[in-house]
């Protein structure tokens, strides 16, 4: 899929663990990890929100779009 | 729950006594323990087309007998709750399919049957045997929708479980 997730490098710029995040947006860490992996098919705009309010960043620093 | 051990028991107690029957005819009747006859028309007298009538209809009821036997498969997965199983929409279609190839051969049967009676002047023109063709048919017909159906749900289900 040409949309990749670059939750791991904004968790590493902020010093956070995965599963610190997935406790404060309330999600599991299997389905954090399922999102990190690029294995999810879609994302709630209301998880979208909670990623970018608890670690402080833009949509965009989160997804990207590739070219295959 | 209840029906589905219902469903289960009743289509593996038709399996069992579908196959046996098959069983019979392949190996009893050769040997002449049972009687054929048809319409009353000993087996000595027959024409080809007697023959022909005999064998597709054997050829019809063994293609029944293996949908009922996907059937049963469909059956064991619904009993362990995996409705929306990639086997289930698989061996409902394929019950489907050979389920329809199966009303069609009776179709054939029945209208090979009429011409028969019709060349020996017993003429009828409704025969209760045409109903059970169509109704085969449209239970096969049905599966190979429902099993599409399945299809669907399994992959909402998929997207629904991938959204995070």
């Amino acid at each position: 899929m040409p949309i990749t997730i670059n939750l791991d490098v904004i968790l590493e710029k902020r010093g956070m663990r995965s599963n610190e995040l997935a406790d404060i947006i309330g999600i599991t860490t299997a389905n954090l990890s399922i999102l990190k992996t690029g294995k999810a098919r879609a994302i709630r705009f209301s998880t979208l929100e909670a990623i970018c309010e608890a670690l402080d960043c833009q949509p965009a620093d989160i997804l990207e779009y590739i070219k295959d | 729950m209840k029906q589905n051990i219902l469903f289960k028991t009743l289509v593996d107690i038709l399996f069992i006594f579908q196959s046996v029957g098959i069983i019979g005819i392949i190996f009893i009747m050769p040997f002449g323990v049972a009687k054929i006859n048809m319409m009353d028309f000993p087996v000595e007298d027959w024409t080809w087309i007697h023959w022909v009538i005999v064998i597709v209809s054997l050829i019809g009821y063994i293609i029944f007998v293996v949908g009922l036997y996907h059937l049963r498969k469909v059956a064991r997965h619904l009993l362990s709750n995996k409705y929306f199983d990639l086997k289930v929409v698989t061996h409902l279609k394929k019950s489907g399919n050979y389920f329809v190839a199966s009303g069609i051969f009776s179709f054939v049967v029945f209208l090979a049957v009429w011409i028969v009676k019709l060349t020996m002047s017993h003429i009828s023109l409704y025969d209760s045997d045409v109903m059970l063709s169509f109704f085969l048919i449209m239970v096969g017909l049905f599966f190979i929708i429902q099993s599409e159906v399945i299809l669907n749900a399994k992959n909402f289900k998929d997207d629904s479980e991938l959204t995070i």
